[in-house]
């Protein structure tokens, strides 16, 4: 009878530890196969084909990932400091971004779409962004109209911000990519 | 029940670390093959073979395709190998960025080229597989080289994708109709010779 509880026991154990760790690797929690650049991580490389965990994650997702040396996508889900993103906060992203032909900074939900907003602006483009004279910029993000460069979220629940590099000048940020070169996000104010 | 000893804890645990290791490669290496949302399923779920498909700008209400930024227009073209090589084309207009990525039945990129690699005006390649290249290549006139870009796509089947960049939101729409001209057509080997 022990001996029965107890395989019962092992083989469920094994089972929850084993699922957890596969979602913990694909949702994130447990960095497997995700670069990190200061706050920003890389998630869902495409091309890995030889890589299970982003084959996984790029499934599952559903995302049409962008190919390499056609652009990155980062992600960041806390600030500088590493405290979570919160809607009630205002933030400024700045002062520089990784060399690039193009970005574009996006406010996105946990599903990966833009946030709904008055304003129907979702995205900023690096094309469009005001420079100050040394080529620095400060992108403001927060749920109520910020003078300068303002991208709207939603008033309450979680949010992420999105980098896309275009035409990036580093491919892999594994290669000694310098994270002075990614944006801060700075938390200005709460409430 | 009498406490375990501790030599045969450790055993349990170990049983445990090494079974919860099986599943998680199980669970991990199955995901592709059960994914029924893949990148691949949605294409395939509103397009057809050979047609180009514009898909809707990235915004709060259409959500088919997660993660896609808001200010860049794309489209999908299905293409299946199966009658020959096929050629993917698409124009440059205005676009500040522009992009042709290849994805393989199991949604991963094989290959992308950016507006930096075109040619004539427009981004252009023939996606083959393995056996079409061998053939291409036994036909190639060592004096008249083909200017073809020719990618290998691990799969039979798969699609591609362009991407063009608005500058700003008022050239959306010109970066919509530049996304909207991409082709990919089967290019039977017999046809393509000169």
């Amino acid at each position: 009878m022990r001996v029965y509880l107890l395989s019962t026991a092992i083989a469920l154990a094994a089972l929850a530890l084993g699922l957890w760790t596969t979602e913990a690797a694909l949702t994130g929690a447990a960095p497997i196969s995700i670069d990190r650049l200061g706050p920003w991580r890389a998630p869902a490389r495409g091309g890995g084909e030889d890589d299970p965990y982003a084959h996984a994650r790029v499934e599952r997702s559903g995302e049409i990932p962008l190919g390499l040396g056609e652009g990155l996508r980062l992600t960041a889900q806390v600030d500088s400091e590493g405290r979570a993103l919160n809607a009630a906060c205002l933030y400024r992203v700045g002062p520089r971004a990784p060399l690039a032909r193009y970005w574009t900074l996006e406010a996105m939900d946990d599903d990966g779409f833009p946030i709904e907003n008055a304003a129907q602006r979702y995205v900023l483009r690096s094309s469009e962004i005001l420079r100050e004279p040394d080529g620095g910029f400060w992108v403001w993000v927060s749920a109520r109209a910020h003078a300068g460069d303002w991208l709207p979220i939603g008033a309450s629940g979680g949010f992420a911000l999105t980098m896309r590099l275009y035409d990036p000048a580093l491919t892999g940020l594994a290669a000694g990519a310098d994270s002075a070169a990614a944006p801060r996000i700075e938390r200005m104010r709460c409430g | 029940m009498s406490p375990l000893p501790l030599a045969r804890l450790l055993w349990i645990c170990a049983l445990v670390g090494v079974l919860a290791g099986l599943v998680h490669l199980t669970s991990l290496l199955a995901i592709p093959a059960v994914a029924q949302h893949d990148a691949y399923a949605r294409v395939q779920a509103i397009g057809r073979p050979f047609a180009t498909l514009a898909l809707p700008a990235a915004s709060p209400i259409s959500r088919a395709f997660p993660f896609a930024d808001p200010a860049v227009a794309s489209s999908v073209c299905l293409y299946d190998l199966a009658r020959g090589p096929v050629r993917a084309r698409a124009p440059l207009g205005r676009a500040g960025f522009a992009a042709l990525s290849f994805h393989s039945r199991r949604g991963i990129v094989y290959f992308a080229l950016t507006d930096r690699a075109a040619n004539k005006g427009r981004m252009e390649a023939l996606i083959v597989t393995p056996e079409q290249l061998r053939n291409l290549i036994s036909r190639d006139d060592e004096d008249n080289p083909s200017e073809d870009l020719r990618i290998v796509s691990p799969t039979p089947t798969g699609f591609v994708m362009a991407r063009m960049l608005s500058d700003s939101p008022d050239l959306m729409p010109a970066a919509e109709a530049q996304a909207a001209a991409m082709t990919c057509e089967s290019e039977p080997i017999g046809d393509a010779e000169k």
